[in-house]
């Protein structure tokens, strides 16, 4: 008996606060995204001066992490560099919210043939090995960083129509749907409006690993020196350029490196904390 | 033996379905030199291509002058009998590169997926088995950090931390005698396996947990069969059908992770040999790769989905005559 009266509160308490590691991934988010929008106003030394006398130096209070292998100042580059590292990811997330949002609410919701069409295209799309072929179309039609972020786009779009389609189908059979179309809501009201609200929640979670996929993408098309141009402070070429000079100043590859890790486990872990917020939420406790 | 029929027609079916599919195939490889910036000359000779003569010889080579259709009969035929055209950077016949480099690569990919089952299926069981305690939570992490860790970071910080900092391991190549060249696999081997033991690892523990919960369980239980026996022989082998499925995923991705384990650690594969004819624009040999990895990749998917069907009893043919 007291256990039950012990435990009851707590429940109902941890339900509502969010974890620590979660606070954690969010702060470390607010971070990249404040380096990349206002972290440059606020740096000393500049992303592109050479210090020819400092090539591949270790960390010093002038160049907090050194300096790559032409001495340019690494602590910069990564500040700005996380500009690169935020917008394509985000662009390619994006745009599959919007179109899995659209599509795939109306494959779950219509059926019939959109369904049939939309599912054949998605089960084709997945068995394609997605970065190879990104690497393979950049390499040939020679199109550099946005030209990565578009096949992605269209590559990874085919997860979140699955996932919305899945979840719509959930929401079809639910009452208020029912009642909607009773009281002769239109199909795109019922659509974009209700299911779209109650699908939401999943698609952000979604999202996040999309975004989360997509930094490792393009950090790797980088890496391969396929995305971001040859100069530009971007942390898949950080990681390339200073792997040469690994003996000299390790922090030149290693800084980037684990600011790409980070930043990835981070959001992934807030996805997959949003999903299980969100099937706590459906599954009313 | 009516499920043995209806399994060979499915197979039958699921065959017939990979002609069209490869002639796809075959079309978009062979489209890709037309795809490139400065046309199909550009592609094969480099793009220097201001010599009339020269460019005028590759034209008559590679049919150019011809139609499109006409190009792709000349192209297929080569193909077919084993010409896949010649790199424009080393101008060594595209199949013999290919030959020389697959070896390597093989391995590499069967000690990354080995090395990810071995270790990622009794982590998943494990963790699932103890839900919620401190291992699962351990096993939960470290999948989500593994999958979401690029392989080129990782084999960074290990080259550094264990061929730099404390020399372990040689920095990359392949060595030379039998014991050598395997020392110089282990790490590249290692990072091989994150992404797809990360993934191995999140999918056991899932179907692990729903399978706990099924029925038979219970049953099992209630006749008196011991937890060990019932996980060892009913749950786990039912929860590994998952795992099949997405084996066909978790191929591809340890695919991709050759790329960029092969360019860090300077191992000669077919992953290098992609990223120096990335380097060089080396269309000939891209397109060679692209057409072994496609019919690779087809290839895994067919294999994969005739293992589920001939192994889930479950599968039921009734639609195929």
């Amino acid at each position: 008996m007291t256990a039950i009266a012990v435990v009851a509160p707590m429940v109902t308490r941890r339900k509502k606060r969010v974890p620590i590691g979660i606070m954690l991934c969010f702060g470390f988010v607010l971070v990249v995204i404040l380096a990349a929008f206002v972290g440059p106003h606020f740096l000393t030394r500049t992303a592109n001066t050479a210090d020819p006398f400092n090539l591949g130096a270790t960390p010093t209070a002038r160049h907090w992490l050194g300096t790559d292998e032409l001495g340019r100042d690494v602590y910069a580059r990564l500040v700005i560099g996380a500009y690169s590292a935020l917008i394509g990811p985000f662009i390619i997330a994006l745009s599959g919210l919007i179109v899995s949002g659209l599509v795939g609410i109306a494959a779950g919701y219509l059926g019939g043939l959109t369904d049939m069409v939309t599912m054949r295209v998605v089960d084709f799309m997945i068995a394609l090995p997605g970065l190879l072929l990104t690497i393979v179309l950049v390499t040939v039609v020679q199109g550099g960083y946005w030209v990565a972020v578009l096949v992605l786009s269209v590559l990874n779009v085919q997860g979140d129509i699955r996932l919305v389609r899945g979840a719509t189908l959930a929401q079809r059979s639910l009452a208020y749907v029912e009642a909607a179309r009773v009281v002769g809501i239109s199909r795109f009201a019922i659509m974009y409006r209700h299911i779209a609200r109650n699908v939401i929640t999943i698609l952000l979670a979604d999202c996040a690993v999309d975004f989360a996929g997509a930094l490792v993408a393009l950090a790797g098309l980088s890496f391969l020196g396929l995305g971001a141009p040859p100069g530009t402070p971007d942390w898949g070429l950080m990681l390339t350029a200073g792997q040469q000079i690994l003996f000299e100043n390790p922090f030149a590859s290693l800084a980037p490196g684990l600011a790409i890790v980070i930043l990835a486990v981070s959001v992934n872990l807030i996805g997959d904390w949003l999903y299980e917020w969100q099937s706590r939420v459906a599954s009313g406790r | 033996m009516r499920r043995a029929q209806g399994l060979r027609a499915y197979a039958v079916r699921r065959l017939l379905l990979l002609v069209p599919l490869v002639f796809l195939i075959s079309v978009v490889v062979f489209l890709l030199v037309h795809m490139v910036p400065g046309g199909p000359v550009a592609a094969l000779i480099g793009e220097h291509a201001t010599n009339t003569a020269t460019v005028d010889a590759i034209r008559a080579r590679y049919h150019l002058n011809a139609s499109l259709p006409s190009q792709y009969g000349a192209w297929v035929d080569q193909v077919v009998h084993g010409n896949l055209g010649t790199s424009i950077f080393t101008s060594q016949s595209v199949g013999s590169e290919i030959r020389q480099r697959l070896p390597v690569s093989v391995v590499l990919n069967a000690i990354g997926l080995t090395l990810a089952l071995l270790i990622g299926v009794p982590l998943g069981s494990l963790a699932a088995a103890r839900r919620g305690g401190r291992l699962d939570r351990m096993a939960v992490g470290l999948a989500i950090f593994l999958s979401s860790t690029p392989n080129f970071v990782m084999a960074i910080v290990l080259l550094y931390l264990l061929c730099i900092r404390v020399t372990i391991f040689p920095l990359g190549g392949l060595g030379s005698g039998f014991v050598d060249e395997a020392f110089h696999m282990i790490l590249p081997g290692i990072v091989m396996c994150i992404g797809p033991l990360g993934f191995v690892t999140k999918i056991t523990r899932a179907s692990m947990l729903e399978q706990r919960e099924a029925d038979y369980v219970a049953f099992a239980r209630a006749r008196g069969i011991s937890r060990h026996r019932i996980y060892r022989g009913y749950v786990l082998r039912n929860a590994l059908i998952p795992l099949l499925t997405a084996s066909g995923l978790i191929i591809v991705s340890a695919l991709t992770a050759t790329v960029f384990v092969e360019d860090v650690f300077g191992i000669p594969g077919l992953g290098g040999l992609l990223v120096t004819s990335i380097e060089n624009t080396d269309i000939p040999v891209i397109q060679g790769l692209v057409l072994l990895i496609a019919i690779w990749v087809v290839l895994v998917n067919v294999a994969v989905d005739l293992c589920y069907v001939s192994i889930d009893p479950r599968v039921t043919f009734r639609g195929i005559k």
